[in-house]
């Protein structure tokens, strides 16, 4: 999108083209006038560049230092104490000094870097950096002066939990890497860097802890991301779907998460992190079928209570998706099924209704679904003008008008509820999508629908791979040990690590069995 | 393009081959039971009874009227489906017979005979063999379902959970009777329903009702007799372990009587090798608690409770002498299955009697033991009305 509107702008039609290439190969000249001319050619139009001209007190017309810098991104007090006031009260003429020989000599700011390339030079000051152009000196010195936008460390919005950590990512880099860095302090801890997107520069960086992670996970996801090519991501979700191949992701096979005791778990699992800038959210790769049911607060609570909730997931997984189609498949199909007394009831219920049971169903389904949709992008505001509307005109007018019966409320509700229980919304949505084609195939051939309909969901799971490793590892294939942190979850012993159980469900195992792609 | 080809036959797929015998609730008509009679030309005149589902109080809003919970429609015919088609013929819905609870049968209908009729309840697979079969005794089927009965919404309900309370009367379902016809040395029965009056409040007169009361015994499914209550209660010692009973005896010496409550009991039979006539041997096992003791004797004495033992023992002993002595001689039918048991346990003596067995089972002498142990006899010995003078101890 944001590529055909620049080409249509620009009337460039390399898609891909490097936004600094053009300055690549010029170097810096020792005209620091000159210097100024190509910095300002450069940020044409750019209102928020900053030029800064330092003079010799006795040479007034000849510019000493030239000191360049987006406004808006450098923190001008850190400039002006880091770099203004040194360099203008300096006598021994430091900055030359600095480019040269004594470049451990540094200056207050915190970061430098040397160079005489412009390309470079450009990028940095797009980081925040302010580059500081010497008269007569060739190479210029780039002084990190960056001033951090970032929100408070709040509670993650989408995965609160009653007992654990109250930490959330937030939309900067360091600030998440940080965070990670607190839950393990080890070296072992690694943090590559990448920059994805020729306009955006999206810093990335692929966590991981050297000797849990799989090599070959990490290195096929080295590879994805240095092999990606595209003008800018914004979110994980772009970069989900240009790490993953799967042509019709409806189960994610990536976790995003909030939570860092979430991905410094998973990283102990031997896992690896995918981190973005500019998003709270964190990816986690790989994962199986049964992420999507673990909440990670199974793991601060007692073993049988966690054990318990994960069933009633379970349950409640299978509610989600097959609830209203058994309801369309058994009323219009295999009424012989029903206890006689509840048939007379929902016979009685359905007297006045006018709509084949599947229409009504499909009805509801989808009025839920534009209900929620509806409470997602609600500004709170007027949230309660539609959870009114919505259980009024839903629950109660709706069936007084004949539109549609009781017990098709109490399934839809059932089945709504069902998928709220889910703990990871990314798989509750792809369960939410299933239900639709599974209540067509009830409407149309009752039970035998439903059971085509979950060989057909069976069949998709279990051929998804997710970084090598089977999707519904560690069921198919099967591994008794690591089966119990998804039948239950196994109680902690001491001298056990945490990584044990995950590292077993075969996501090296199965690799070496031939599941590496 | 080729995604789209192959979605598309799928889903030609599925409305061509889907859907064929998809029936709403509302189009289907809930059949509930089931009444056979002889019709006045000798043919079968069926009535069934078919639920209204009611609409819900909610969507009529206010003063609902009272709504019949069900109708009835009959048709006579020759079989099954040619009832069948005529009755659909008056039926805006499909008929639809999977929740019948049960098949009346008509006194008469079932003297002549119910072969013309039975194979299509074991054919179509619509229909349950878990169907309870009531011979209706003393009045036509069809009359019997036109009576209200005003606990279920519809009375083959209430027939059917009169039918579950196991213990009162004969049950038995389609599966029960085809098994027992099938059998050698074993004739099938089924419950028997009487028209009973019972007064409604707020209604002048009596209404009819009807109640489970008896056995009637069939050969080659035709109606033979009927068992009174009395031995029904000595029948249903045979068709299960017995579940329960209420058994009322006489003192010896006219001291009084006691009732008493059977929580469960055994039966065994024995057959006496190679005797002719044959020979039977009843043993009877039983456990309950005695809940009613209408004389002045203490029960905490154990020579009291041996008393009142021998007496229930003997009290049920008489019964089922009773009992046996009428299915020898008066039916000749052997609905206990003394021919199965003796083809279990001597195979070649039951070639031999196999074919007349009527008769031979008519000839045989049947022994009777009954060993009952009271184990509760409430927390009180005497009555507490009693003076203690007045008490046996």
């Amino acid at each position: 999108m944001t590529t055909r509107l620049r080409k249509g702008l620009t009337g460039n039609t390399t898609a891909f083209d490097d936004p600094v290439s053009e300055y690549a190969e010029k170097a810096l000249s020792d005209d620091i006038n000159q210097n100024k001319t190509i910095i300002e050619q450069a940020f044409q139009r750019c209102s928020d560049l900053v030029c800064r001209i330092i003079r010799n007190q006795d040479q007034v017309d000849k510019p000493k230092l030239l000191i360049a810098y987006l406004g808006t991104l450098a923190d001008e007090p850190k400039v002006r104490e880091q770099i203004v006031i040194p360099l203008s009260t300096d006598q021994r003429e430091r900055f030359a000094v600095e480019t040269e020989a004594y470049e451990d000599e540094s200056m207050p700011a915190a970061k430098k870097v040397v160079t005489s390339k412009w390309a470079e030079i450009i990028r940095l000051i797009l980081r925040g950096y302010a580059a500081v152009f010497t008269d007569g000196e060739d190479r210029a010195v780039c002084f990190a002066v960056g001033g951090m936008l970032k929100r408070s460390i709040d509670e993650p919005a989408s995965e609160p939990v009653i007992r654990g950590s109250r930490e959330g990512f937030i939309e900067r880099l360091p600030v998440n890497v940080g965070l990670l860095r607190h839950y393990i302090r080890t070296p072992r801890l690694k943090m590559e860097a990448f920059a994805i997107g020729d306009l955006t520069e999206t810093k990335v960086l692929v966590a991981y802890i050297d000797g849990l992670a799989d090599d070959s996970v990490v290195d096929q996801l080295r590879k994805k991301i240095a092999s990606i090519q595209i003008d800018g991501i914004l979110e994980t979700g772009a970069l989900e779907e240009l790490i993953v191949d799967d042509p019709f992701p409806i189960f994610p096979l990536v976790l995003a998460t909030e939570r860092p005791d979430a991905v410094a778990g998973s990283l102990l699992e031997g896992r690896v992190a995918v981190l973005v800038d500019n998003t709270p959210f964190v990816l986690v790769v790989p994962v199986t079928f049964w992420t999507g049911l673990q909440a990670s607060e199974d793991y601060n609570l007692r073993y049988p209570v966690a054990t318990f909730t994960r069933w009633i997931r379970f349950i409640f997984l299978f509610i989600a998706i097959f609830a209203p189609s058994f309801f369309v498949a058994v009323t219009s199909f295999h009424q012989e099924m029903i206890p006689t007394s509840l048939l007379l009831s929902i016979a009685s219920a359905r007297e006045p209704v006018p709509f084949p049971v599947m229409i009504e169903a499909l009805l509801m389904e989808i009025m839920f679904e534009a209900l929620r949709e509806a409470g997602v992008r609600l500004p709170k505001t007027i949230g309660q003008t539609v959870s009114i509307v919505g259980g009024l005109v839903i629950g109660q007018a709706a069936v007084q008008a004949g539109l549609i019966s009781t017990p098709i409320v109490i399934v839809v509700s059932t089945t709504g509820i069902a998928a709220l229980l889910i703990p990871r919304f990314t798989y509750a949505n792809g369960v939410r999508l299933l239900r639709f084609p599974i209540i067509l195939l009830a409407g149309s051939l009752g039970l035998y629908g439903i059971a085509l309909g979950f060989m057909g969901i069976l069949l998709y799971v279990v051929h998804l791979k997710s970084f090598g490793v089977p999707y519904f590892t560690p069921i198919a294939p099967f591994s008794l040990r690591a089966v119990k942190d998804v039948w239950t979850r196994a109680p902690r012993k001491n001298g056990r690590g945490l990584s044990a159980p995950s590292r077993e469900s075969g996501v090296k195992a199965q690799l070496q069995d031939g599941g590496g792609e | 393009m080729k995604w789209g080809i192959t979605i598309g036959m799928l889903l030609v797929l599925l409305i061509n081959t889907g859907c064929w015998d998809r029936e709403e609730i509302n189009d289907i008509g809930l059949v509930m039971g089931t009444g056979l009679d002889l019709a006045d030309n000798g043919q079968i005149k069926a009535t069934i009874q078919i639920a209204v589902p009611a609409p819900s109080s909610q969507t009529s809003g206010g003063a609902s009227k009272e709504t019949e919970k069900f109708f009835l429609i009959s048709a006579v015919g020759k079989n099954g489906i040619d009832l069948d088609q005529k009755l659909q013929q008056k039926m805006s819905r499909t008929l639809f017979f999977s929740h019948r609870s049960v098949i009346l049968i008509g006194e008469d209908m079932a003297r002549k005979g119910l072969n013309d009729i039975l194979d299509t309840f074991s054919r179509n697979p619509r229909n349950r063999l878990k169907t309870y079969v009531l011979v209706v005794k003393g009045m036509k089927a069809e009359d019997l379902l036109r009576v209200e009965y005003p606990y279920e919404l519809a009375p083959s309900e209430g027939l059917k959970e009169m039918e579950l309370l196991l213990g009162e009367g004969t049950v038995v379902t389609l599966r029960d009777f085809f098994i027992a016809s099938a059998s050698e040395g074993l004739y099938p029965t089924t419950g028997v329903l009487e028209p009973a009056l019972i007064r409604k409040s707020g209604k002048k007169g009596n209404e009819k009702l009807f109640r489970i009361n008896g056995t009637a015994i069939f050969k080659s499914s035709k109606l033979v007799g009927f068992l009174n209550n009395t031995e029904t209660h000595q029948y249903l010692w045979f068709k299960k372990n017995k579940r329960t009973d209420k058994i009322v005896a006489d003192l010896p010496g006219g001291k009084g009587n006691v009732g008493f409550i059977l929580t469960s009991g055994k039966f065994k039979i024995k057959t006496v090798a190679a005797s002719d006539p044959l020979k039977f041997h009843v043993g009877l096992k039983a456990n309950g608690n005695m809940f009613e003791n209408n004389s002045s004797l203490d029960v905490t004495d154990s020579n009291n409770l041996e008393i009142i033992k021998k007496a229930l023992e003997n009290r049920i002993k008489q019964d089922m002498d009773a009992f046996l002595r009428k299915i020898q001689t008066q039916y000749k039918t052997d609905i206990v299955g003394f021919g199965q048991q003796l083809q279990r346990d001597n195979p070649k003596k039951w070639r031999t009697v196999a074919k007349q067995w009527d008769r031979h089972f008519a000839d045989a002498e049947i022994s009777v033991t009954v060993n009952l142990s009271i184990q509760n006899t409430g927390a009180i010995g005497p009555s507490l009305q009693l003076k203690d003078k007045e008490i046996v101890k």
